[in-house]
């Protein structure tokens, strides 16, 4: 009896603990290994295109259809500051930014504090990842994997001299993936001047490999990396490097010098020159434009149209445009906002002030072009300068203003949905439709004081799609999009020669070159038709220069707010420039004419003036995590 | 497979050893009557041999006649609440049994194995269905309120048709939170509970039983974790038909109305709202608007209550249900059939279909036991319903909610809901109307959303059914059997959703005139069709041997099983694509010495395939001891009013598959898929995460302690005490792997450290009299405690100069932080500019006069998160009660049961958030915000000032963490039993007539409307209910 029942209880333990255990194995999950992968030539080309996957999104892709840096910066306003208090713009102005709320993060990017750190580290990772096995990866063509090696080196270096612009620090130098099983405690970080170097070398394996081309010429490749943005890397790298900010109180200027002058050499040398001619004279020279002269509208043709993937571009600077285009510009961006949704970026008072006139002259004294250098609200105007009239200040400027700037009596055709009454005498009375008109940015009218006049495009406080300084974007708006005909803008262009040459022109400077430096930025100045600098200024003359016509040739491409922050000295602050921002305030007299008066939009400082905030804060878990595991704080200063 | 085999094998066992079958002995032929001291007959009692083997139940006149075999001596005679006698085999045996407080011959369902509560050692609690039945909830959760200790149950929603309960076992046994698990009739779902919990309804079931501690949860293995709630439903009854019929018709309301402000108070709100911004005194309404709105008289000035407008006051919900039960020594059946009608609370006015909502559940059982040869018997349970609800379109689930809140969001000044008809001075139409009015800045009205957006109708189908077989093999030695079933259970969901659009129009700018424009693109458009299917089913193969048999005092039972589960999802959730499958099979052992000393022994063994194959496996034993002391000799010579002493002493593990990661968690995910930044380059790889090889399931080692006292047979106390404790919890330990790793922190490996406890106590006192023939009393309640702790999830804490740098480490689960308010000023707001001045900065946002005061706890001068203090005690009530009782006096009976809670915060800052949401939401609770005025003459003030922005005081903060203690009176009820004679006349053996109320009263130390001790804020409330019901018994 015993024995039965010992069977029995056996057969059942037996059948439960082990024969079943097999029922429970997972049928194929439709998951693969890492090993999978690169066994594979197809797989070992998507994991490349993995790394492809946090190409950064700049322009107007920032959140919420932001202009991010450059609404971040001295150069513009965001009229979004009200409606959407909760995001970049409004956390800049209002100082609420901290560690774990962080203010930079891109529409691709939802998950804020995080997306920049995270993302461009993980994408390093996989450029890592691939490096250690594309050697022994299954692939069929020899030129392809030359050709992926090259680019993930290449992606590598583009993340890295993304994460130093915005964090401005060091950071480990991450050459193979590491380990699940990795000891962080042992993890040090590299110096800025390291990471430069780091991806200095990353671009020159690039740029040593035979089968990276220089220049994309299939539409269908678009986005791939080239040899040529490997150059553009280590040129606008090697300028961070030696700037006072991340220089680290060593001078690599002729190390800076030298390096650009090389890449700039290897980039004419294989076709890359400024863009000079107007190619789609049909629009941008016709009347409706209203773009002054030939200078003018190849400068705003040039930012409104994609360039194009040929071995014989049209546009023959851009060196890497980015995927997307600009967007609906006509509805959340700039004039044509005064009839859609949002109008995001205002140029301030400051950036018009940079613009100098025809003649060359600067308006303003540029070693200190405010009286009281804080507020800004009275110019120190350049004594030199006989053109500039403060109560006609739109006449005879910089061609480049015209092509980058509305500003009150410059005209736009395009479908306007609002009838003119007789009133509007300034205007041209019409009524709704494709039609020019003239742009009336003031707050009061004196004739009509109760509401500013007409003014659909006039000066407000608070109204999401009007201006808060007086001025509109021009410079990446088609001249005929509007409501009626919405042009998506062009693709943004994240390195082009001009910035190169201006680079060039820098270093040069800092480095005691001045005349190379000279032929440099005249060679800019030229393009539009502006005259050369005037001979014999001191270095530092010359580099005053040299950093207002960085302001105006770059003027809303994102580069300033980056640019005041290198220049300045690490214990230093953006008092000077970012703290008051100001407006024009314009009232219309009985008798037609204009008063032209500076003000500070919306009557507030911003507060993200302060040295903290000359580096944007690593995210507080990042921190907390690397004290706990090292005792290190990297966290940068104020944070 | 080998399941399947195993059984075919069993079957064909059981074949060959019945054609082996030796004739039967002989039988002795028994009858009599069961009755109580006052000569009443009992029935339902049941009479058993020596080896629990159910023979008999007695009839409704308290009769019974039998027959037993040869081989036995002695039979027992056991009702629930009268202590069981046990009688040596005669021809006629007449019992009076003796009425027993402590329910002593109680059997107590565990799921897989029964055992009589007087030698319970395990900690565990049980209700009747019968009690359950009390409840007018149409849920079966939802009866279980107040009545199981050691269970919490949270109310989640009310809306309509949506009513939910979660169940909580002792709180969280695990850091991950998670509900109960739910067995019925032996089968474990864990998977969707909540669902098959909704289709059974309380008439079906004879009792549930709650398993609270380690012990009892052992043979459950890694599902055994968070407790378990045992459902029993009941079984045929040998003897004549019996039919009982219960006819309900229930009225429900909402048990409160959140204040609806007029038109000339919200006017009045905004634009104080606008003045606190700095925006002056008139911002929207001017004086003489806000006048014509008071007057009432204007139709251009309209009061438009939302509230009255779209929602009815009264609904009704109807219930029938039968049951029949009857059967011979042969067949046994049970039989019920129940339909349950819901209606909704929207009142509607589309022509064509009507969206309110609606639900019909219709659910039918059939559980029969066959004694197929005297050594073979079978059973088969076959349950099935359907459910079909209707709602409003798109917003099917949870958004009745929706649409509710959103009636809040209407402002009253709103002209409403359409749009008028508009004639010429000729009388002419010119406009035709009828458009739905809402704001620029509300997007759909809940006017629209009701009559306009289409509807919504879900129909239900599930399946249910069990078969097993035992066999008795007592010839192979006394008190052998061996058994197995086959579970099955499908559900299918189908939904027609029907949508269509409507155009919005907004009121024009100038009050004078009643002219509307249309706002945005959209048009009225048809009806558009949607359909769409989700199933889901559970397979479950069970085997099992049974060994039960006394020697003398020694009585011992024990059972060793096997289970194999599978659950097939497609309902569309993450993971679902893969079936989940598991094993169970554990070996448990019951000894008691005469009813003296009592020990049982479990031990489960499971595997889950969460886990990798090598770690997929875990034991989890118990054990538990008790002494029965009050049955020792010299107790119950000197101590004759101690009725019951047994302290027992529990340890078990048990164990958790519910880990919070996806499906297969322990590979790498790495897929590949479309969608890469280069054309050029085809797909692109992703890698979402990264398994953990060597993952285990995680044990939490339980530990309880129980007394249970009995005094002079009327009152019964118990208390347990409890600790839990898990230290290989499952967690991402990614606090101490730096992002610059590069793989995403949420991607990273998942491993087994994490360090989590749980405790608390259970007091239960019951008091229960017959105080003569015809006057019966019982009284009784229960307090639940329970607290837990994160002791360790690898947390790196803040910097220093945070006031507190673990956010989990050391707090129960659900911790929420935020701003301490600093009330030494007496209503902790600033109330002049100087205060506003000398406070510390606020680093997200200026303060305003009248905004909260915030506490600098770090002293650093800045308001930020580092200021930040835990809120409240996690997202449990701490402390859970539930009282009732029952009186009886002749016919009539008299029942009730309070519930309720305390040691419970609940926050409401998003009150302030709400304010500004739309065109400002305002209630009572902003009728008392602070304005200088106010403050000036020294008026009550409980409510920061109000904003039309985000103001400071809406960040989550203590001045809104409420005390939501609540005691409810959750059932009441009043039943009247026609004399028999009366029944007998209208051709039934009983009638009874009840009236019924739930969730009558509820007293909290809310004092406003704008916030509910329960449920979701801005929600459905919970409903109060009042029933009228016949019970009759044929």
């Amino acid at each position: 009896m015993k024995k039965i029942k010992i069977i029995l209880y056996l057969g059942i333990l037996l059948c439960v603990g082990n024969a079943c255990s097999g029922e429970l194995d997972q049928a194929p999950s439709g998951k693969i290994s890492l090993e999978e992968v690169f066994k594979d030539n197809e797989k070992t080309m998507y994991y490349l295109n993995t790394c492809y996957r946090y190409i950064p999104v700049k322009g107007a892709r920032y959140f919420f259809w932001s202009r991010g840096p450059v609404c971040w910066s001295d150069e513009a306003w965001d009229a979004d500051d009200l409606d959407v208090n909760w995001a970049s713009s409004s956390l800049f102005y209002n100082g609420n930014a901290s560690a774990s709320s962080h203010p930079v993060w891109s529409v691709g990017g939802e998950d804020k504090a995080m997306s920049y750190w995270d993302h461009y580290f993980s994408v390093i990772r996989n450029c890592s990842v691939f490096l250690a096995n594309i050697e022994t990866a299954n692939v069929t063509n020899e030129a392809d994997r030359k050709r992926w090696t090259a680019e993930a080196h290449l992606l590598r270096a583009y993340y890295y001299s993304e994460l130093l612009r915005w964090f401005g620090c060091g950071l480990p130098i991450i050459k193979e993936a590491y380990e699940l099983s990795q000891d962080f405690s042992e993890v040090t970080r590299s110096s800025y001047y390291e990471v430069v170097k780091f991806i200095i070398e990353d671009c020159d394996i690039a740029l040593a490999n035979s089968e990276l081309p220089w220049r994309i010429s299939t539409s269908s490749e678009q986005l791939r990396v080239t040899k040529a943005l490997a150059e553009a890397i280590k040129a606008r790298m090697i300028l961070y490097s030696a700037s006072p900010l991340y220089n680290d109180g060593e001078n690599h200027w002729e190390e800076a010098y030298s390096i650009i002058k090389t890449s700039l050499a290897n980039l004419r040398a294989n076709g890359y020159e400024l863009y000079n001619k107007v190619n789609q004279p049909s629009t941008y020279s016709s009347a409706d434009a209203f773009l002054p002269n030939q200078y003018s509208q190849l400068f705003n043709e040039y930012f409104c149209t994609s360039a194009t993937y040929s071995t014989t571009p049209a546009d023959k600077e851009t060196i890497y445009q980015l995927e997307d285009g600009q967007g609906d510009l006509a509805n959340v961006d700039g004039i044509g906002a005064i009839l859609g949704y949002k109008t995001g970026t205002c140029p301030s008072q400051e950036l018009v002030d940079a613009f100098e006139t025809i003649d060359g002259k600067p308006i303003l004294d540029l070693s200190k072009p405010y009286v009281d250098e804080e507020t800004h609200l009275v110019p120190n105007y350049n004594t030199q300068n006989t053109l500039y009239d403060p109560q006609n200040p739109y006449e005879n400027r910089d061609p480049r203003f015209y092509a980058s700037i509305y500003y009150n009596g410059s005209k736009r055709k395009c479908g306007w949905t609002f009838d003119e009454t007789s009133t509007n005498y300034e205007n041209f009375p019409a009524s709704a439709g494709n039609r020019a008109r003239v742009i009336a940015t003031w707050a009061v009218d004196e004739n009509n004081p109760e509401n500013g006049g007409e003014s659909r495009t006039g000066l407000s406080a608070t109204a999401r799609n009007k201006t808060r300084t007086g001025y509109y974007q021009r410079k990446f708006l088609h001249p005929f999009s509007g409501n009626e005909n919405r042009l998506g803008g062009a693709r943004y262009k994240d390195f082009r020669l001009g910035e190169v040459v201006l680079s060039f022109a820098e270093a040069a400077a800092e480095a005691g070159h001045l005349s190379e430096a000279y032929t440099a930025v005249n060679e800019i100045r030229a393009r539009v038709g502006m005259p050369n600098l005037p001979e014999g200024l001191s270095k530092n003359e010359l580099i005053l220069r040299i950093h207002n016509e960085r302001r105006v040739e770059l003027a809303l491409e994102g580069h300033r707010y980056f640019d005041v922050r290198r220049w300045s000295d690490p214990s230093g602050n953006l008092n000077k420039t970012d703290r008051y921002v100001t407006a024009i305030y314009i009232t219309r007299k009985k008798d037609g004419t204009y008063k032209y008066e500076r003000s500070q939009v919306n009557g507030n400082e911003r507060k993200c003036y302060t040295n903290k905030y000359l580096k944007a804060a690593i995210p507080l878990n990042e921190v907390n995590s690397i004290i706990a595991i090292t005792g290190e704080n990297w966290q940068n200063t104020g944070w | 497979m080998i399941y399947k085999k195993t059984i075919s094998i069993m079957l064909f066992f059981l074949m060959i050893m019945n054609l082996q079958l030796k004739a039967q002995g002989i039988r002795t032929e028994v009858s009599g009557t069961v009755t109580n001291k006052y000569g009443e007959p009992l029935s339902g009692a049941i009479i058993s041999s020596e080896n629990d083997k159910g023979l008999y139940i007695t009839d409704f006149n308290g009769k019974y006649s039998f027959t037993v075999e040869e081989n036995v001596s002695k039979i027992t005679f056991a009702l629930i609440g009268y202590k069981s006698q046990t009688k040596f085999v005669d021809k006629v045996i007449d019992v009076v049994l003796e009425e027993d407080a402590h329910a002593t011959s109680e059997n107590i369902n565990f799921g897989f194995t029964k055992q009589s509560r007087d030698v319970l050692s395990n900690a565990v609690s049980s209700v009747s269905g019968q009690t359950l039945g009390k409840s007018l909830m149409s849920r079966l959760q939802g009866t279980f309120s107040g009545r199981l200790s050691g269970l919490t149950t949270v109310e989640e929603t009310f809306q309509p048709l949506y009513e939910d309960v979660n169940m909580y076992i002792r709180g969280f046994s695990t850091y991950h939170g998670g509900t109960a698990g739910v067995v019925i009739d032996g089968i474990l779902y864990d998977n969707y509970s909540h669902d098959v919990l909704f289709r059974i309804s309380p008439e079906e079931v004879e009792s549930v039983t709650v398993l609270k501690d380690g012990a009892s949860q052992a043979l459950y293995g890694l599902r055994g974790g968070k407790g378990l709630i045992v459902i029993t439903t009941k079984r045929g009854i040998p003897g004549k038909l019996k039919v009982n019929v219960n006819i309900d018709e229930t009225i429900q309301e909402p048990s409160y109305k959140p204040y609806f402000i007029n038109s000339s108070t919200y006017a009045s709100l905004r634009n104080q709202a606008a003045y606190n911004d700095g925006l002056g005194k008139n911002y929207f309404f001017s004086d003489e608007q806000i006048e014509k709105f008071n007057s009432k008289d204007d139709p251009l000035y309209p009061n438009t209550n939302w509230y009255n407008m779209l929602m009815r006051n009264l609904s009704h919900q109807q219930r029938v249900a039968v049951d029949a039960t009857g059967g011979s020594d042969i067949v046994q059946y049970y039989a019920n059939v129940n339909m349950i009608h819901q209606g909704g609370f929207w009142h509607t006015d589309q022509k064509d279909y009507n969206a309110n909502n609606s639900m019909y559940r219709f659910n039918m059982r059939g559980n029969i036991d066959v004694k197929i040869t005297p050594y073979l018997s079978g059973y088969a349970n076959m349950a099935g319903n359907i459910i079909r609800r209707h709602d409003p379109a798109g917003v099917a689930g949870s958004g009745n909610d929706n649409i509710y809140s959103m009636l809040y969001y209407m402002p009253s000044t709103l002209y409403g809901p359409l749009t008028p008809t508009v004639y010429d001075a000729e009388g002419n139409v010119i406009d035709n109307g009828g458009e739905v009015i809402t704001t620029t800045k509300i997007g759909s009205s809940p006017y629209g959303m009701l009559n306009r957006s289409g509807y919504y109708t879900q129909t239900n189908t599930n399946i249910y059914s069990q078969a097993g077989l035992n066999l008795d093999m007592s010839f192979v030695t006394p008190g052998l059997s061996i058994g197995g079933n086959v579970g099955y259970l499908s559900y299918i969901t189908a939904v027609l959703t029907t949508t269509q659009d409507y155009a919005r129009y907004t009121r024009d700018d100038d009050w004078n005139s009643l002219s509307f424009t249309q706002h945005g693109t959209t048009q009225n458009t048809d009806l558009a069709y949607g359909k769409s299917t989700a199933l889901y089913g559970y397979l479950s193969y069970k085997g099992e041997v049974n060994y039960a048999r006394n020697f003398d005092l020694h009585h011992l039972k024990s059972n060793l099983f096997g289970i194999y589960q599978n659950f097939n999802d497609n309902t569309g959730n993450v993971g679902s694509q893969y079936d989940f499958k598991r094993i169970y099979s554990g070996l448990e052992v019951q000894y008691d010495y005469d009813k003296r000393y009592a020990v049982k022994f479990d031990l489960g063994y499971s595997g889950s395939d969460y886990f990798p194959s090598g770690h997929r496996f875990l034991w989890t034993p118990g054990v538990s001891v008790a002494w029965i002391a009050s049955n020792e000799a010299f107790v119950k010579e000197s101590l004759p009013w101690l009725s019951l002493a047994k302290p027992r002493l529990s340890y078990g593990i048990t164990g958790n598959d519910d880990i919070g990661l996806d499906r297969y968690g322990y590979l790498d995910q790495v897929k590949t898929s479309g969608g890469g930044k280069i054309g050029y380059l085809g797909y692109y790889t992703n890698e979402s995460s990264f398994g953990n090889s060597s993952l285990r399931p995680e044990e939490i080692k339980k530990y309880n302690i129980g007394l249970d006292l009995g005094f002079a047979n009327q009152l019964t106390l118990s208390v347990d005490f409890f600790k839990e404790k898990m230290d290989n919890g499952v967690f991402r330990s990614t606090s101490f792997i730096p992002s610059y790793q590069g793989i995403s922190l949420g991607a990273f490996p998942a491993i087994n450290f994490a360090e989590y406890e749980n405790k608390g106590y259970e007091i239960e006192l019951n008091y229960s009299k017959r105080i003569n023939k015809d006057m019966a009393l019982r009284i009784g309640g229960f307090l639940n405690y329970n607290k837990n702790i994160i002791k360790n999830i690898g947390e790196s804490p803040n910097e220093d100069d945070y006031a507190y740098p673990y956010r989990s480490e050391g707090f129960p689960y659900g911790q929420s932080f935020g701003y301490l308010v600093d009330y030494s000023n007496g209503n902790g707001m600033f109330n002049f500019q100087k205060e506003i001045e000398a406070s510390p900065e606020y680093s997200f946002g200026t303060p305003r006069l009248g905004d909260l005061k915030y506490q600098d706890l770090n002293g650093d001068n800045i308001i930020d998160e580092k200021d930040q203090a835990p809120i409240g005690n996690g997202s449990l009530p701490r402390y859970y009660f539930g009282f009732s009782g029952d009186f009886s006096y002749k016919n009539w009976e008299l029942s009730f049961l309070f519930q309720g809670v305390a040691d419970y915060y609940r926050n409401f800052t998003r009150l302030v958030s709400n304010e500004s949401i739309y065109d400002g939401r305002y209630s009572d609770s902003h009728l008392n915000a602070w304005t200088e005025e106010r403050w000036l003459n020294d008026e009550k003030i409980s409510y920061p000032a109000i904003s039309t922005s985000k103001s400071t005081s809406s960040e989550y903060n203590d001045y809104f963490n409420k005390d939501c203690s609540f005691i409810r009176l959750k059932n009441l009820e009043l039943a009247y039993t026609l004399p028999q004679s009366k029944a007998l006349k209208l051709g039934a053996k009983s009638i009874k007539i009840i009236l019924g109320g739930q969730n009558l009263f509820t007293i909290d130390k809310l004092k406003t409307r704008d916030m509910v001790v329960e449920g979701s804020y801005g929600a459905f409330p919970i409903y109060r209910m009042y029933r009228l019901g016949i019970r009759a018994q044929f």
